[in-house]
């Protein structure tokens, strides 16, 4: 593109002959100290707790602790800039960020700043990042499902609209892939979706941007951004900006999914600031109100009820633990505050199952609630059954006589063990789920080799689309497998079974 | 800034014992005076606040200068008392808090006026009768002269700024056209 150098002075000139000079009447106070993200500044007498002080050249700050007589004020960008007796300016803002539909396929920081390059956000609404959650008489129960498009999770720890599903596990097991996968599967939905990174390297922030652009995702995502070099206040508040951003769509009768990945990082943030605030450090230095600081961030996540419109925010925290310790204080404290976590462990991700779901120790407390009916059908006796497989694979390790109904469990576990497992990036929409569950947990599986059920699985649906479309849409339709549709499946899957069958060799 | 809590509760008490007797302008001169001392000529801080002199050592220096100050006899009480305390250091503090007090007390509120150029006296008073207007106190007016800000004229009243400067305004300009190109 040639830029005219005409074309700029045009706009200069614009500028200035709308520039409006007006005499500015503002209310002052001087820094007396600066340092480590947070300055003390004496004055600014009328300041409110959380609101926005200009220091010069436009860097903002947060106005956290209002002392007898200085505020303590965490900055919001490079404090390199501000000295000592430098003169800061309320702005009579509490803190807030743009919201709205034209966030969505941006890349932005933790005050909504773009950082994408794509030029200026033309937002029409700003709100307020800290609000408080809906009360009791302004919610609903969540009812309908939320899918994250992978099995293992829709099947045994549903997730429906408007619950906080933690999930938690090790570095490098899949966290950030999983909930990448729900926002992925969130696509020809009416879900708005937010992804918030707190404290990543900004090189793993961009290859997240580039799968959702890839898989067609950033067009109905926010991604909130607050990198691992960002001043800790950023951090702290990117959480709490994107789930204002989240708000927008759930007060206005639209639903939203918000990924915090990962929250462990926002109360290290936290921890951060306020140590240097000298708030009283407390178990694991950690302050005394980080419990309060995530209760309130995820309690704003919640399907509202009919008269407001009955939107939703649904939300995915993240915790990452150490070494698998899920008693520290952090994550026993987002467990006890969520609605349930999916927990993944590293030894059978190492071994191949992945997502590394483990079935015993994920749980969602809304449970079949959040699930159709369809769903329910075929997840029933899922948990049940592997439960036991897991219980037998144990102790049929020692011996080699089994009888029949042992043997028959055992391949029906493994088999199901198989059908969980799934590939990133290719979440699949309820039908195709419910239709492979149905095939192993009928028992369509146990005559093949478990090697071959991941190519089972993708011919399968191919066979369907292609000869029988009508099951998927049938039961997109119905939400459940009557006995008529029953019968269809069995009969599409004996048949599909026989040309597999063949067609590999088998037999 | 340490010391401000310290000097706060100091200068309470003084303002106590100031409102009962109604002395408030000679209490200001005394600790104006000393608190000036204490810029001009730093041997007499040291002399008062270095711990490496003992205390009554210190005492009779705070005595003689008492003499000197002329002043009554809750002020010559006061000043010695500091020094037995071993808080002759906040002293300067003291005299600002105690200042902002009186001020308080009175409905009174310091303010500065900058201009490029020195204001007329008219156009002075109409500065102070809006400033009077803002803040509904008795504004007593300082005004400076700065050729740095261009033109207009700069109002502080304590925390409060009235910028109606050129160079302000040039600096706005600049960032909004900075911002949106």
């Amino acid at each position: 593109m040639q830029i005219k150098a005409e074309e700029i002075s045009q706009i200069i000139k614009g500028q200035i002959k709308d520039y409006e000079s007006k005499v500015d009447l503002s209310e002052t106070g001087t820094v007396i100290s600066v340092g480590d993200g947070i300055a003390r500044v004496h004055g600014v007498e009328n300041c409110m707790a959380m609101e926005l002080l200009e220091f010069p050249g436009g860097i903002l700050g947060l106005a956290l602790n209002l002392e007898e007589d200085n505020v303590g004020c965490a900055v919001l960008g490079d404090v390199r800039h501000i000295k000592e007796g430098d003169i800061v300016k309320r702005t009579g803002k509490i803190a807030e960020v743009p919201v709205g539909p034209e966030m969505e396929g941006r890349v932005v920081d933790g005050v909504g700043a773009p950082i994408d390059g794509q030029g200026a956000i033309d937002a029409k609404e700003t709100r307020k990042i800290e609000v408080l959650a809906p009360g009791v008489i302004a919610r609903k129960s969540v009812h309908e499902p939320c899918y994250t498009g992978a099995k293992a999770v829709d099947a045994m720890t549903p997730v429906g609209r408007g619950q906080r599903e933690l999930v938690i596990g090790d570095r490098q097991i899949g966290k950030t892939a999983l909930c990448v996968d729900a926002i992925i599967a969130q696509k020809n939905t009416d879900v708005h979706c937010v992804y918030v990174a707190i404290g990543q390297k900004k090189s793993t922030v961009a290859l997240v941007v580039e799968a959702l652009r890839k898989n067609g995702a950033m067009d109905y995502t926010t991604v909130v951004a607050a990198c691992a070099s960002d001043p800790a206040p950023l951090q702290y508040i990117a959480a709490f900006a994107g789930c204002a951003m989240g708000e927008y769509f759930r007060d206005n009768g639209q639903h939203s999914l918000i990924i915090y990945d990962d929250l462990s990082k926002q109360a290290v943030a936290y921890r951060e600031l306020s140590l240097l605030l000298r708030r009283p450090p407390g178990r694991e230095a950690f302050p005394g109100d980080i419990f309060f600081n995530h209760s309130r961030l995820l309690e704003r996540s919640a399907k509202v009820s009919d008269e407001l419109g009955a939107g939703s925010l649904t939300a995915l925290p993240i915790i990452e633990t150490q070494a698998g310790d899920v008693s520290a204080f952090i994550p026993t404290n987002v467990i006890s505050i969520t609605d349930g976590q999916v927990y993944l462990e590293p030894n059978l991700f190492f071994s191949g199952v992945r997502p590394a779901v483990n079935v015993g120790l994920s749980v969602s407390r809304v449970g079949g609630a959040a699930q159709c009916k369809a769903m329910k059908q075929v997840a029933g006796t899922l948990r049940l059954d592997l439960a036991q497989y897991r219980e037998l694979a144990a102790f049929a390790q020692f011996g080699s006589d089994l009888d029949k109904a042992t043997q028959a469990q055992l391949t029906r576990g493994e088999r199901l063990v198989e059908i969980l497992k799934q590939p990133q990036y290719q979440p699949l929409p309820m039908e195709k789920q419910v239709t492979i569950l149905f095939a192993g947990t009928k028992g369509f599986l146990d005559s093949l080799p478990v090697g071959s059920l991941a190519e089972y699985e993708k011919q399968m649906y191919e066979y369907i689309e292609q000869n029988e479309a009508s099951i998927f849409d049938d039961m997109r339709e119905k939400q459940e497998i009557d006995s008529a549709l029953e019968e269809k499946m069995k009969n599409t899957l004996t048949a599909f079974g026989e040309t597999f069958k063949a067609s590999m060799g088998l037999n | 800034m340490k010391n401000t809590i310290l000097a706060k509760r100091y200068a309470k008490a003084l303002f106590a014992v100031g409102k009962e007797l109604g002395a408030f302008d000679e209490y200001t001169r005394a600790l104006g005076e000393i608190s000036e001392l204490y810029s001009t000529s730093p041997e007499v801080r040291d002399a008062l606040t270095n711990p490496m002199y003992p205390v009554d050592v210190r005492g009779k220096v705070m005595e003689h200068l008492v003499q000197l100050l002329k002043t009554s006899q809750e002020m010559s009480n006061f000043l010695n008392l500091l020094v037995q305390k071993k808080r002759a250091d906040v002293l300067p503090d003291i005299a600002e808090v105690f200042q902002a007090m009186v001020d308080e007390d009175r409905n009174v509120c310091k303010g500065t006026v900058v201009s490029a150029t020195a204001l007329s006296a008219e156009l002075q008073t109409k500065v102070q009768a809006t400033l009077e207007k803002i803040t509904s106190k008795t504004v007593e007016l300082k005004s400076e002269v700065d050729p740095s800000i261009i033109g207009g004229i700069i109002a502080k009243v304590g925390d409060l700024v009235l910028d109606g400067s050129i160079k302000t305004q040039l600096a706005g300009l600049k960032e909004s056209i900075n911002g949106s190109v």
